[in-house]
């Protein structure tokens, strides 16, 4: 079965832009205005969060056959941009942390658990993520809070902390140890419905508060041998870390594509304000320093949106090698991010400090910003899921031709099959259709003036041999947590050369007419990327005009900055 | 390299001896690979060794049903006796 739905962007994302209104108005309960005062209350929006609840956002996480519209990955962080754009804070404590416990219960709940879970999330309720434990950080093997077999079921005991609206869900998916065991065959995620659960045994913990995303709800909860029936386990018992692993490459997906909204406003008010501010006799948009790093952030932007959604559609394409993009996605798009805001940040100088007048929400969104490195998995975990996979991706793809993936994985308006919860798999048995790419990507036409973007493409290729070479000596049990810090590095250099061929496949697969079929984007893309012992330097000058004019028209029309440029309610 | 008529037991002790370049005499074969270093998301690798001298597929999570040299050997000679015939 095929889904209907095509092109870059759903309509209802149009209707949810409108509805959330403009964010200079200082009269919109949703504007800039509104959203500032909120964080600096370190509540959540209200009015945002009942926008939400109408206009029922809770469906984008559910899949359609339970009765949502979580039909596309792409489209889900397209849609979720809107809120990104304007508060983050509303983005992951109305919506992704629901998400990220939806995901879970679509891969490996049985029939009656997503049907309930679907039910409470349509009817606007939330359901929480509860997996981290302050002790443990990142080590989710390491989770001490138990689940011990009772005769009417389970009881659980310990405490989860530091968890998006654990006080105030409905529900929550909790991950506790059923073994004593240190194996992956340890933990299980238990779906606990808190209105059901017997209250004297839960205890909330007092909120923790944060830097950035300050709205959000972040508690923690202590349960003292608390019951639960057997059925409340999400798949067999041992499973836990099998379905955190496989689920979460949707969230570690989608959650950092989502975020690039951030960086869309961010830029947007870089632009308005250099281009108001008069500096030297003229606009500080002239100044030529100004221009050239705009510009490089345009650049960036573009590659990490179109990063995020080749990551989103393989979700659908080619599961079986997702542990590897949702890595690569989660690693080098928050890299993206942080990074160009940044650098923007030093563009708007004291205004980026200031917390009020025009550019205030820069200051918030910068902070906000900061958990995409780290929050979810940290960036260094990424890099050290993908260590143990390298020497089967160099052996089976990197040093011969593979099995291509389909051309609608980087054709972004094509339409795309379900998502294929069941075949998300631990790892990817070395098959990397998009690196893979680069081997037949030489053998493609390509335009005489298009000569220099082609040799680019010779050179990577020859990048991903020599990268081969090296993986392939090494064995799995140096790829572990001893891992050595340099083998991160081959990390580093793999996931640049697999998002290069993703912007070089973008390109080659975009709508004539479409911006996104001009080269100057591409060049501008493997110019900031490219491997240098410093900073890559300006773009050249014709590509960065051509970015330029590009960057400021959208900002006159009111366009998005990032893949799909669309209509904004800015 | 193809397996021939060898036992899948010692091909695999083999295979793991090299990973952990040991000679395969040192290898308990009774004892989980994590003790040896091959930790839940590295041992997986070996899975995909599976694939490409057998010619079978086989679970991703394979090794974490089966994490000692013994229990993987017994859970693929049922598979791999049968993709032989
Ligand atoms: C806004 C927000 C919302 C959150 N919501 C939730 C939620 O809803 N549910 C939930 O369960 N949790 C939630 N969390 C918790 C979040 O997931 C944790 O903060 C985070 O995963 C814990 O890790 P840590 O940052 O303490 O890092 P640690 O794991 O303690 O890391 C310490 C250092 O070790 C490094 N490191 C860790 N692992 C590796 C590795 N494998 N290789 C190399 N280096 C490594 C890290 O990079 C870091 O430098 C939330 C946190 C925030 C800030």
């Amino acid at each position: 079965m095929t889904i209907t739905t095509t092109g870059l962007a759903p309509k209802r994302a149009d209707e949810l832009e409108h509805l959330l209104g403009s964010l200079a108005d200082p009269a919109n309960p949703t504007g800039a205005t509104a959203i500032l005062a909120a964080d600096e209350r370190a509540e959540m929006l209200t009015a945002g969060e009942s926008l939400l609840h109408s206009y029922g956002l809770n469906a984008e996480f559910v899949p359609p056959e339970l009765g949502g519209r979580l039909e596309r990955a792409d489209h889900l962080a397209e849609v979720m941009r809107s809120l990104y754009r304007r508060d983050p804070a509303l983005g992951l404590g109305y919506g992704a942390s629901s998400l990220i416990a939806g995901v879970t219960l679509w891969t490996a709940g049985a029939a009656p658990q997503r049907e309930h879970a679907a039910r409470l999330l349509l009817d606007g309720h939330r359901i929480a993520i509860a997996f981290h434990e302050l002790a443990h950080g990142n080590d989710m093997a390491g989770t001490e809070f138990e689940a011990t077999a009772a005769p009417d079921g389970l009881r659980l005991s310990g405490r989860k902390e530091v968890v998006t609206n654990i006080a105030r869900a409905d529900a929550m998916v909790v991950l506790a140890r059923t073994d004593p065991g240190s194996g992956p065959r340890s933990h299980s995620l238990v779906l606990v419905d808190r209105a059901s659960a017997d209250p004297a045994r839960l205890t909330d913990l007092p909120r923790f508060s944060t830097v950035g995303m300050r709205g959000v709800q972040l508690g923690g909860l202590r349960f003292d041998d608390l019951p639960v029936p057997a059925s409340a386990v999400l798949g067999p018992v041992g499973s836990g870390l099998e379905t955190a692993l496989k689920a979460l490459q949707i969230t570690r997906t989608v959650l950092p594509a989502m975020a690039t909204g951030i960086l869309d406003t961010g830029l947007r008010l870089t632009v308005d304000h250099l281009s108001a501010r008069r500096l030297y006799g003229g606009p500080a948009t002239a100044l030529p320093h100004v221009r050239s790093v705009l510009a490089g952030v345009f650049a960036d932007l573009l590659r990490a949106e179109a990063l995020g959604a080749v990551g989103a559609r393989a979700l659908h394409l080619v599961p079986g090698a997702a542990s590897v993009y949702a890595s690569a996605v989660k690693f080098e798009v928050s890299r993206l991010l942080l990074e160009a805001m940044d650098r923007l940040a030093e563009l708007l100088g004291a205004h980026f400090y200031l917390r009020e007048g025009p550019t205030a929400l820069f200051q918030k969104l910068l902070r906000d910003l900061a958990p995409v490195g780290f929050g979810h998995i940290a960036r260094a975990a990424c890099q050290m899921s993908l260590l143990p996979q390298l020497p089967l991706l160099a052996r089976r793809t990197w040093t011969r031709h593979g099995t291509a993936a389909p051309a609608d994985l980087y054709a972004l308006a094509e339409p795309l099959p379900p998502l294929p919860y069941d075949r998300l798999a631990l790892h990817a048995g070395g098959r990397d259709p998009i690196a893979g790419s680069l081997h037949t990507l030489l053998d493609e036409p390509w335009a005489p003036e298009d000569a220099d973007l082609r040799d680019a493409v010779a050179a990577d290729r020859a990048k991903l041999a020599q990268l081969a070479c090296e993986c392939g000596q090494l064995s799995p049990v140096e790829l572990g947590v001893g891992a050595r810090p340099e083998y991160y590095d081959l990390v580093t250099r793999y996931v640049r050369l697999l998002s290069r061929t993703v912007c070089v496949q973008v390109w080659r697969h975009a709508e004539p007419g479409n911006f996104l079929a001009d080269p100057a984007w591409l060049r501008a893309a493997l110019h900031r990327s490219a491997r240098e012992p410093h900073r890559p330097g300006p773009l050249p000058a014709q590509v960065e005009d051509t970015l330029l004019t590009e960057l400021l028209d959208r900002r006159d029309t009111g366009r998005s900055f990032g893949l799909t440029g669309r209509p904004l309610a800015v | 390299m193809t397996a021939g008529n060898r036992d899948v037991h010692t091909w695999l002790t083999e295979r793991v001896a090299t990973y952990l370049r040991r000679s395969p005499q040192d290898i308990d074969t009774s004892r989980p690979l994590a003790d040896y270093g091959l930790d839940s998301l590295t041992a997986l690798a070996i899975t995909a060794d599976i694939e490409d001298e057998f010619e079978v597929t086989v679970d991703d999570a394979l090794t974490w049903d089966h994490p000692t040299v013994d229990a993987l050997s017994a859970a693929l000679s049922g598979l791999v006796g049968e993709k032989r015939v």
